[in-house]
């Protein structure tokens, strides 16, 4: 028994190690690709960042942690900063090349104005759910 | 099979060595090969010293004492459920325990998925496994190997049978939630010095590592609470906490770890303090390593050291300078780097009163550290030992740690980035008057007229009427926002927003605890009194009446004891039973405490000694006021932790705060 433990451990242990180094090449996902990954999850990640924080900022407000002139000043900031990611976000999905920039803007300025609505009002939804 | 325990221990050791410069080659020449051979490296370190483990587990079951640890801390009759702890009740097993829990750590963060294409992680496992090549060292080659044979070759027929002491169920669980708590902040400390090694400082370590510090957070509380709770009922000390080495260095790293949870989320919401959490992290690692040193080293007196030699001492001291020196070398030559970030926009935010709570814990933690080490200071320069006492600790650590504990309720009233006094007000107002008005009126009404007592119970007052003002609140507003029922309004709440409310139920579980600690310290009554039979002990509100002493065997060992009626407020309330037990392998006899308790006091009853026969007899008799509460109070804190981390939607990523 005691032998049979002995030469399993040595054995697996070998095995674990060594058979790494002569096992046939893989499908290794290529650096670049995990690189890509890793940007678009950023830009999602910073999406995600921004609307929690514009969610909170809110929560904060109407729960009196926040005076008036706070509130604006931070809603503003980040709404600018909401403003970023999504035309980053546009940007990598090449639908900037023909647009009119401006009109891009005022696109993006409703389309936070209904995220920051959608975050407050998500609530809402489930609620009735 | 012993042989192969040891065969396994020499493997893992060997294999860790192995992995260690398999991973440093592989990242040097970009061979995923070899990274992939260094990552079965750890698997394998993993599978040995589980076999390691599993044997020195059948070993002590089948009670082997042809094995000096079995012999050393079993005996035939020791319950199933004791000879398991034996595993780590002396300095090899122990070692066995850490080196197989940081081994299982290694694996699981090397083959997670979410870490699969973090460049961190070949850095990470070769720290850990590092880390592991030290404790593996001394089991191979500096006399703690548990697997080690009785000289000579003779199986004795019966062992030396474990410290009566450690014959508690505090012994099962406070060493091992302990161990998974101090190994636990071995990995957010890798993850650290991984940042720093590739100049890669920004929060994606912390984030990573926010489960890992929040999980070993919670295993050291469970640890320190277990350890209070067993203190309380088998040592005989009479409380719960003693201010012992052993017990600050396992509270030390408790505070320090505190102050970093809390200090990483202003660097994840603000991208600041990033100095400050690396040496956070740093502090915590070295003083989890320094509580091990406290244990093995010998150099201090405590119930809970081990029986080494010196040479344990000097290697602990080693690994601890050397992870001190590197670390600490990186902090400096990456601060730069660390300095890039955001600045305190106002005093008064959540981020500065973060920053104060850290503060404080920091200085609580340091208190503790000098207090500890203090004896030998002194001993060093001056050639004499000096004791520091439970006096000093409670009058250095009351005030540090009453003061967090107000600053614990004033952070939730205060908003991220920037705050106004009139905000502020706004929140402060009930809560403030309402404790104020608690503090004055237990002033008055509580014995002592202790002016520490009531201030200190204003402040817990004022933290629970802010937490539950939070929940008021935010279910209100939620209400509002969406015509929910209060009670759904506050379950969705919750659970959208669970890493806050989670921590908001761990502050309420530290209040608990706080009350329980003002309660049993400021307002305990104590008695020592020799009484004859027939006689009365009288404490509070409670008589007890001594009917003479009476004995009888249990098992191989025997057990004086006193059946005492008890009375209170001149209403029976039963019997209590104090007990000294004496073993048949064990040459000083225990103190079993008993205990009637109930939400509002324990009362709390030793056999001190006895004279003429038992016709004679000493008793200590404690009322310690609010007990119960320390209890109920820390698994609140543990199911609050629970909640925080528990995956999901509400626990995911957090907002994001800049200038």
């Amino acid at each position: 028994m005691a032998i049979v433990l002995g030469l399993f451990v040595v054995v697996a242990s070998v095995f674990l190690i060594g058979y790494p180094l002569i096992k046939k090449e893989e499908d290794v996902k290529s650096l670049d690709r995990s690189l890509d990954f890793d940007a678009e999850d950023s830009l999602e990640r910073q999406k995600e960042s921004v609307f929690t924080t514009l969610g909170e900022i809110e929560f904060d407000y109407r729960m009196k942690k926040l005076s008036e002139a706070d509130y604006g000043r931070l809603k503003a900031n980040y709404k600018k900063q909401a403003i970023i990611v999504l035309k980053a976000e546009e940007e990598e999905l090449n639908t900037t090349n023909d647009s009119d920039l401006a009109q891009l803007e005022r696109e993006l300025e409703l389309e936070i104005e209904q995220e920051i609505e959608k975050e407050v009002q998500k609530m809402a939804k489930e609620g009735n759910e | 099979m012993a042989d192969i325990g040891y065969l396994s221990l020499i493997l893992a050791f060997a294999i860790s060595i192995y992995s260690v410069v398999a991973f440093i080659v592989a990242a040097k020449t970009d061979n995923e090969r070899l990274k992939a051979s260094a990552k079965g490296g750890v698997a394998a370190v993993c599978l040995a010293t589980t076999v390691a483990s599993s044997i020195l587990i059948y070993l002590l079951m089948t009670s082997d004492f042809s094995i000096e640890y079995v012999y050393s801390y079993t005996s035939k009759n020791l319950p199933v459920f004791y000879k398991l702890s034996a595993f780590w009740a002396g300095n090899a097993g122990s070692l066995l325990l850490w080196s197989w829990v940081l081994a299982i750590y290694t694996a699981i963060v090397t083959f997670s998925k979410k870490h699969e294409h973090d460049e961190k992680l070949p850095y990470v496992s070769t720290i850990l496994t590092f880390m592991n090549i030290f404790f593996l060292l001394l089991m191979v080659f500096l006399d703690a190997n548990p697997f080690e044979k009785i000289p000579g070759g003779v199986m004795p027929a019966e062992g030396a049978g474990l410290n009566p002491m450690l014959q508690n169920p505090g012994m099962v669980f406070h060493p091992v939630t302990l161990y998974l708590g101090y190994v636990g902040f071995a990995v957010p400390y890798a993850f650290a010095m991984s940042a720093l090694l590739l100049k890669k400082v920004d929060d994606s370590w912390i984030k990573v590592t926010r489960r890992w510090t929040v999980v070993a957070w919670m295993f050291l509380t469970l640890g320190n609470l277990y350890g209070a709770q067993w203190a309380y009922v088998e040592l005989g000390w009479g409380g719960f906490w003693a201010w012992d080495p052993v017990e600050n260095a396992s509270f030390i790293p408790w505070l320090t770890g505190t102050a970093f949870l809390h200090s990483v989320m202003i660097q994840e919401r603000k991208d600041m303090l990033k100095i400050w959490n690396m040496t956070l992290i740093i502090i915590t690692f070295l003083t989890t390593i320094f509580g091990t040193f406290l244990v093995r080293s010998g150099v201090l007196q405590s119930v809970h050291s081990f029986a080494t030699n010196q040479a344990f001492g000097a290697a602990f001291l080693i690994f601890m300078s050397i992870a001190a020196l590197v670390s600490f070398y990186l902090l400096i030559d990456r601060i730069n780097l660390l300095k890039q970030g955001n600045q305190f926009e106002s005093y008064l935010s959540k981020e500065s009163s973060f920053l104060i709570n850290n503060l404080l814990l920091l200085g609580a933690a340091f208190a503790t550290f000098w207090g500890t080490i203090f004896p030998l200071v002194s001993e060093a320069i001056r050639g004499v030992k000096v004791t520091v006492s439970v006096p000093f600790f409670n009058q250095v650590n009351g005030p540090i740690l009453l003061a967090t504990i107000f600053v614990m309720g004033v952070c939730p009233l205060i908003a991220w980035q920037r705050s106004t006094l009139k905000n502020l007000r706004n929140n402060f107002l009930w809560p403030f008057s309402i404790a104020t008005v608690t503090g004055i009126g237990l002033y008055f009404y509580l014995p002592g007229k202790s002016l520490y007592g009531a201030v200190a119970f204003g402040v817990a007052a004022f933290v629970i009427l802010t937490i539950l003002q939070e929940f008021y609140r935010g279910t209100a507003v939620r209400h509002r926002m969406t015509g929910e029922g209060y009670i759904t309004a506050l379950g969705k709440l919750m659970i959208r927003s669970r890493r806050r409310y989670g921590g908001y139920t761990v502050h309420l579980g530290i209040v608990l605890i706080v009350i329980a600690v003002i309660g049993s310290y400021g307002y305990k009554t104590e008695v020592t009194k020799q009484v004859g039979v027939g006689e009365n002990i009288n404490v509070g509100n409670y008589t007890l009446t001594f009917n003479g002493l009476q004995e009888k065997p249990e098992g191989e060992n025997t057990i004086v004891f006193a059946e005492m009626p008890v009375t209170k407020n001149g209403k029976s309330i039963g019997t209590i039973i104090p007990e000294k037990v004496f073993y048949a392998t064990w040459e000083q006899p225990g103190t079993e405490v008993a205990i009637k308790g109930s939400l509002t006091e324990d009362l709390y009853v030793l056999l001190a000694s006895w004279e003429q026969n038992g016709k004679v007899a000493t008793f200590k008799v404690n009322v310690n006021p609010l007990m119960s509460w320390m209890w109920i109070g820390g698994y609140i804190m543990v199911l609050g932790t629970i909640f925080a981390v528990w995956p999901g939607k509400g626990s995911q990523l957090g907002p994001k705060y800049t200038q």
